[in-house]
């Protein structure tokens, strides 16, 4: 093996997870600087805005950490190296890299951020007129002033010859913040988390007291998402109920069918998917999108399924629903859902969608006004199942109530067209059985 | 549990590692019919038989040089060395051979093999008879060095150190011999490469071995009655060194003390304290401060021998120091 091929094996680098991914965050090393790895076992986690994922070592060795936890690196770049010798470790180990201060509960001194060299501090030199002469600071003092932000001139030190210690720069911070009365002040002090003894962040007058908590990776990407699809598109809603009565009576059917042989469970969510991919055959308009000054038609039918996680929300894609069977979409849709759950989608199960079906109906909503994903004309909303009764030619009648909102893109369909569309689902939803005229 | 001497958890350690595998065997000066210089071995011989006890004459290098081939032909020999001292004598055989056996083999021939040894001062045994030389150990890749505080430690990391496949040096303090304490009965095995923190605290913290463990938490007893907190931690071994555990305490207090009875200059101290340098310097909140003894003769005469060696009263200026003001 040559030199530069072992070098390169060496590196441990940010992968790419998917076609759009730009940069990871470093959410936790798993071994500390300098730590032994075997080859194989897990070093870090990275997150990505859709995924988070493991690093696995490339071979032996000892860990040279060189981007801290919490900062975002672009694909490609080198954020370990696996070393063979321990001692050289520390040289060129993780430094003087732009991070934010340490989040939320972190302690200075703690394995989270091991050994981050701080940037070169300017020394006061003997004679430069505030006659202390040479600045003395102890190591962990000196970073929690940098992590805070903290001018060291505002440090009174109390060590032997003025030493700052860590006492010190706790103090002074404590008192900076007490002096400010105005949260600009505050903010320029310092836009680092204050030391755990010492969150939540203080009240200011006039103002509500709050927690900081920063924005996780995907919960960053919801957000600018959501704005720029409000901000760039044309939205509007068209709510319409369906009688569900029939296709309900047909999910019983099919779910004793499946326990029979032994299936994965079907829900109406299946049954709308293969319907909404059915109807999106004969409207093409709304498996589309407008992009810069064109329409794009797509071609396949790749229906995105909004799941809801503990801290955000994940859409993994059912590709050519129109031609799978509703076995095969429930199963493939269960086994998407456990690893969206568990953080180990592949990138590309998120990727691809062309519509989007998004299911309120467990917390009990009828009708909602859904946001359209990214690239995508149309999304549906799915509302809860009740219970209703209506007055027909041969008097009062029971049924079942299905609420749909279908969001679309007017810039590229109108209201006609998406009504007939939604009214297409709506007939299929009370006449399932024509789902037997289909391929699958 | 039943409180139990130093020594009577030695000899507990080594009849019931005997007991388990009848292939452990004695070897040493005095070792068997007198039952040991100390009276580790005491009764031993009686109990497990001349063939697995066995006296030798006075030449060290020979008798590890024996147990050497033994443990390499699959016995799991524990040779006792009277005094610390005369490991001088062995260096060759512990340094040439024991420590590179398994590594020129390529990993085929195992060597657990035990040199059970003593140090300990502050009793007139003199420059020949006090060192504690264990630095000169852990320079060599291949040996370990313990070094237990205490009754409990003497048992557990004997245990731990027999049925290690790689030779393994025990210091006993010879000081500590006497100490009575609660030890677990029956396998009680301590890993060999753990330190324990004996006593938790926040303002410093000091990493002591072997007897210093004992003038430690005596030192952090005095400290705290003014109001100072000392967390100690018992290295318990010096070669491997636990860092991971000094670390993990030093996030806390941010300052250390370091105390070991060998002389400071090149002890195990200056290898923690480079480490720790290297590793953990932007965690300290003071210089890192060795207590040990002076770089001189340990001398005959009580009150020169008291003005070289370490005890409490120079771990807590240490801790002073690293306090200041």
């Amino acid at each position: 093996m040559t030199e530069a091929s072992e070098g390169a094996q060496s590196e441990v680098i940010m992968p790419r997870l998917g076609l759009t991914m730009q940069e990871g965050t470093i959410v936790q090393w798993s071994k500390p600087q300098g730590g032994w790895v075997n080859a194989g076992e897990v070093v870090c986690t990275i997150e990505t805005e859709k995924i988070t994922h493991e690093i696995e070592a490339p071979r032996s060795g000892y860990l040279q950490i060189l981007q801290p936890e919490g900062t975002a690196v672009a694909v490609g770049a080198v954020i370990a190296r696996i070393l063979a010798q321990r001692e050289a470790v520390t040289v060129g180990a993780a430094r003087a890299v732009e991070t934010p201060g340490p989040g939320p509960g972190s302690e200075w001194g703690t394995e989270k951020q091991p050994d981050r060299v701080p940037p070169a501090v300017p020394r006061r030199e003997a004679g430069s007129g505030d006659g202390r002469g040479r600045l003395e600071i102890s190591p962990v003092a000196l970073r929690m002033a940098q992590d805070l932000g903290l001018p060291l001139e505002r440090i009174q030190g109390s060590g032997p010859r003025g030493r700052i210690h860590k006492a010190d720069v706790l103090r002074a911070w404590q008192q900076l913040r007490e002096e400010s009365s105005q949260p600009a002040a505050v903010d320029a002090v310092s836009t680092a988390s204050p030391p755990a003894a010492m969150a939540p962040v203080q009240r200011v007058a006039s103002l509500p007291a709050y927690d900081r908590e920063p924005l996780t990776p995907m919960r960053r990407r919801i957000a600018e998402h959501m704005l720029s699809s409000l901000q760039e598109t044309a939205q509007l809603t068209l709510m319409m109920e369906a009688d569900v009565t029939q296709t309900l009576q047909l999910r019983a059917e099919l779910q004793q069918e499946q326990q029979r042989l032994g299936g994965t469970g079907i829900t109406i969510t299946h049954l709308l998917i293969k319907m909404v991919a059915l109807a999106l055959r004969e409207h093409r308009r709304l498996n589309a999108a407008l992009v810069g000054d064109e329409i794009r038609l797509y071609r396949e039918i790749n229906i995105g399924v909004a799941t809801a996680l503990e801290d955000g929300l994940l859409v993994p894609v059912i590709r050519e629903a129109d031609r799978k069977s509703l076995a095969e979409i429930s199963a493939e849709l269960q086994s998407l859902a456990e690893q969206a759950r568990s953080g180990r989608l592949p990138p590309d199960a998120l990727a691809g969608a062309t519509f989007t079906v998004t299911n309120l109906g467990a917390q009990g909503v009828d009708y909602f006004t859904p946001i359209l994903p990214r690239g995508q004309g149309a999304v549906l909303g799915v509302g809860r199942v009740c219970e209703q009764v209506r007055a027909g030619a041969e008097g009062f009648q029971r049924y079942s109530r299905l609420g749909l909102s279908l969001t679309f893109d007017h810039r590229l369909v109108d209201g006609e067209p998406a009504a007939r569309f939604l009214a297409r689902v709506k007939y299929l939803l009370e006449h399932p059985w024509t789902l037997l005229l289909s391929s699958h | 549990m039943a409180e139990k001497r130093y020594v009577r958890a030695v000899n507990e350690a080594l009849c019931e590692e005997m007991e388990r595998d009848p292939a452990v065997c004695l070897l040493g000066v005095d070792v068997g019919a007198p039952g040991g210089p100390f009276g580790a071995t005491r009764g031993l011989r009686e109990r497990f038989g001349p063939q697995r006890v066995r006296d030798t004459p006075i030449s060290e290098a020979a008798v590890v040089g024996l147990a050497i081939g033994a443990a390499t032909l699959g016995l799991r020999p524990v040779v006792e060395i009277m005094f610390m001292d005369f490991l001088a004598l062995v260096m060759d055989q512990l340094v040439n051979q024991a420590a590179k056996m398994r590594y020129m083999t390529g990993g085929q021939a195992k060597l657990p093999l035990v040199v059970r040894t003593q140090t300990g001062y502050r009793d007139s045994a003199g420059p020949q008879h006090a060192q504690s030389l264990e630095a000169w150990l852990t320079h060599v890749p291949g040996l370990k060095v313990v070094m237990p505080s205490g009754p409990c430690e003497a048992k557990g990391l004997l245990k731990a150190a027999i049925r290690d496949d790689n030779p393994v040096i025990v210091v006993e303090n010879r000081t500590l011999y006497a100490l009575a304490e609660e030890v677990p009965d029956g396998d009680y095995v301590l890993p060999l490469e753990r330190a324990a923190i004996k006593r938790e605290g926040r303002d410093v913290t000091i990493a002591s071995i072997g007897i210093m463990v004992r003038e430690a938490l005596a030192a952090a007893e005095a400290l705290a009655e003014r109001g100072i907190s000392c967390e100690v931690i018992d290295l318990r071994s010096a070669n491997p060194l636990d860092l991971q555990t000094v670390r993990t305490s030093l996030e806390k207090t941010n300052r250390l003390v370091i105390a070991h009875s060998a002389t400071r200059c090149g002890g195990v101290g200056a290898e923690l304290a480079a480490a720790l340098g290297e590793e953990a310097f932007y965690m300290l909140d003071a210089p890192i401060t060795r207590v040990g003894a002076a770089f001189a003769p340990i001398p005959f005469s009580p009150p020169l021998e008291r003005a070289i060696v370490p005890d409490r009263t120079a771990i807590i200026a240490a801790v002073e120091q690293v306090l200041a003001p």
